[in-house]
């Protein structure tokens, strides 16, 4: 679908998606970073995850931050089990890129990020960056294994996050802003 | 699940925001309890994320009424549709959609009212300070007649009306405010078809509420048009502690009696005359200009009657609306009591007052007046048929995007436009207005958190 200039107080809206395996942390990302109460349709489990979380976000979770008067940035975060992965596209549409929010401690999950991360990577071909959540550090072994498991080069920023701190999802989000600036800065000096 | 909850803690805005991101479908209905305790419901559809209509008054046929009001529906074809929607039962069209089916009105007469209806809806429900939410998925627009505004497009234009709202109704204070003709204006009067079709129906006695509902045309543009007026000096906000022109007119020539050795007579203000003027459709363009043209001659002479009132109280030669001596303010301010009150006010007002038997009365110095029904609104834009990628470019710089639906072409605004068709909707494209520059204030946004 085209895109659309989504013009908001007169100035623009854009969009960030915050996607991930089941249980990643994404809506608490969201929840770090929104300035407003973030709505999040969740609802009880009733298959064999339940064991993970007691609920899950089946829609989307949705925040916003006010860059300034003029611009507003919403974030949109997707539901984490693939019954629901028809929503995708259209929380896709018109993104600027996405993280890819991955569970150090659930190596399990990694093979869910994968399916995710092509999935996204076929729908719209805009930067991303992987936040790999509730690790202080990220070690050679395990940046190299997601590198591997997700097929993704040097130029993919690959970081650590703790989605309950705002500075950590702050960092995270302009490691994606810097991987889109550098994408459009070449077109704009030769433009 | 439904998408529920309350403005005060997610804006109006945000919600939009988020169904057309989703690009949901369904009905988005708002309710609040006012200060007064009154109740208030609207609703804004959705379609494909896209708004094809809404109301601030779900009580109320807003989009039927604004076309009653522009006149292009006639006694028939309203009570044929009324009848239809009617029989219908539960799954009923609305009326404005019986009347694009049946012929009655115009398509692109009807998708440039229905745009007009949901911006001035959109701007009343934006208004609502608090209230509650609830959207219904995949409910239908029973008045979709073809029209489809993108979300962004609307909440810019509301926001731009906000700003010009704040100034507006510093001059017109309130719904209830009442506004009446000057009899003296310090210049010939120019005014536009549509300032003259609203002109007409200021009698002194309608408020401004009053006119809204006659019009149909939404608050925004009759207060906006209104304000115009008394900016210019065509039209006065009526002080409810002040007289009105043509009674100090009256009286003061009725002090001229005994000097100009005329008979005295006690007359009676018609009960017709006193009444607001019901309405009656002019049949041209033409005519109301000539009906401005009789005005500015019974102006003319009103004028001339009340500079020789003037000059007859040499205090107060400069100001009609001051007040005479105490004994004759009390018949003023009877003048001004509330609407309920008025025929008690004019039968008292008619038992003592005395005029001059071939004096002015309030018939010579405001005439009866044609009321036309408010000529349908003017395209605001070029209506040569735009090429698909004028269409486009106009869409997107605009945020105003019309998709073709039910019913005939898609429009921005009131302009026919269309739709570049080789899109493909499958595939996720960048937003082009992207650079350097948005990137930038991003990363500083995000740093400065």
């Amino acid at each position: 679908m085209a895109p659309r200039n989504r013009r908001r107080h007169g100035g623009q809206a854009v969009k960030i998606v915050v996607t991930g395996p089941f249980s990643a942390g994404k809506t608490t990302l969201i929840r770090t970073i929104s300035e407003i109460t973030v709505l999040s349709t969740e609802r009880g489990i009733t298959d064999e995850t339940r064991a993970q979380k007691a609920q899950t976000t089946v829609a989307m979770d949705f925040g916003r931050i006010s860059i300034d008067r003029d611009l507003v940035l919403y974030l949109f975060g997707t539901p984490g089990q693939e019954r629901f992965d028809f929503m995708w596209e259209v929380l896709g549409e018109g993104m600027l890129g996405y993280v890819l929010l991955v569970d150090s401690t659930r190596p399990d999950s990694f093979r869910e990020a994968v399916t995710i991360n092509a999935a996204f990577r076929a729908m719209a071909p805009v930067p991303f960056v992987v936040a790999v959540n509730r690790t202080e550090t990220l070690t050679d072994e395990l940046d190299s294994a997601l590198r591997e498991a997700l097929d993704i080069g040097a130029d993919v920023p690959v970081l650590a996050c703790d989605a309950t701190d705002k500075e950590s999802v702050k960092a995270v989000l302009l490691a994606l802003l810097y991987a889109l600036l550098h994408e459009v800065e070449p077109a704009t000096a030769h433009g | 699940m439904n998408l529920e909850g309350s403005l005060d803690a997610f804006g109006l805005s945000d919600v939009f925001s988020l169904l057309a991101m989703t690009t949901k479908t369904g009905a988005l209905r708002l309710r609040r309890t006012t200060s007064e305790g009154a109740n208030s419901a609207g609703v804004v559809w959705f379609s494909s994320g896209l708004i094809t209509g809404a109301t601030a008054d779900l009580s109320r046929q807003s989009l039927t009424r604004r076309l009653v009001g522009s006149g292009i529906v006639d006694d028939a074809a309203l009570r044929s549709a009324v009848g239809r929607v009617q029989s219908a039962g539960v799954d009923r069209d609305g009326v404005a959609k019986a009347l694009l089916e049946s012929g009655a009105v115009e398509p692109d007469l009807l998708q440039a009212a229905a745009s007009d209806q949901i911006l001035d809806a959109v701007f009343d429900l934006m208004r609502w300070a608090d209230g509650e939410f609830a959207f219904e998925i995949d409910a239908t627009n029973p008045d979709d007649v073809g029209v489809s505004i993108e979300v962004s497009g609307i909440i810019e234009e509301s926001r731009a009306r906000e700003a010009a709202w704040i100034d507006v109704s510093t001059i017109i204070p309130s719904p209830d405010s009442i506004l009446s003709v000057p009899v003296v204006l310090s210049a010939d009067p120019v005014v536009s078809r549509d300032e003259w079709a609203l002109l007409a129906l200021v009698d002194g006695r309608r408020c401004v509420r009053d006119l809204v509902d006659l019009t149909g045309a939404g608050q925004f543009a009759v207060v906006s048009t209104l304000a115009s007026l008394v900016r210019r000096g065509l039209l006065v906000v009526r002080d409810v502690a002040s007289a009105d022109h043509v009674g100090v007119v009256e009286r003061r020539l009725s002090l001229l009696g005994p000097l100009e050795d005329l008979e005295v007579v006690t007359t009676r203000l018609d009960s017709p005359a006193e009444a607001p003027a019901e309405l009656e459709p002019i049949p041209d363009s033409g005519e109301g200009r000539s009906a401005l043209a009789g005005l500015g001659s019974d102006a003319d002479n009103s004028e001339e009657r009340a500079d020789r009132a003037a000059r007859a109280d040499a205090s107060d030669d400069d100001d009609l609306d001051d007040d005479l001596d105490d004994d004759l303010d009390e018949d003023a301010d009877d003048d001004f009591d509330d609407d309920d009150d008025s025929e008690d006010a004019d039968t008292h007002r008619s038992s003592s007052k005395t005029t001059r038997r071939s004096g002015p009365n309030r018939d010579d110095v405001v005439p009866a007046r044609q009321e036309p029904f408010l000529p349908g609104r003017r395209q605001a834009q070029n209506e040569r048929p735009a090429t698909r990628a004028e269409a486009s470019a106009v869409a997107r710089a605009s945020g105003l995007v019309a998709v073709p639906t039910a019913g005939g072409p898609p429009s921005v605004g009131s302009a026919a436009v269309a739709m570049d068709e080789s899109t493909d909707p499958s595939s996720i494209e960048r937003d082009p207005s992207i650079n350097r520059s948005l990137l930038l204030r991003l990363i500083a946004g995000v740093r400065g958190l």
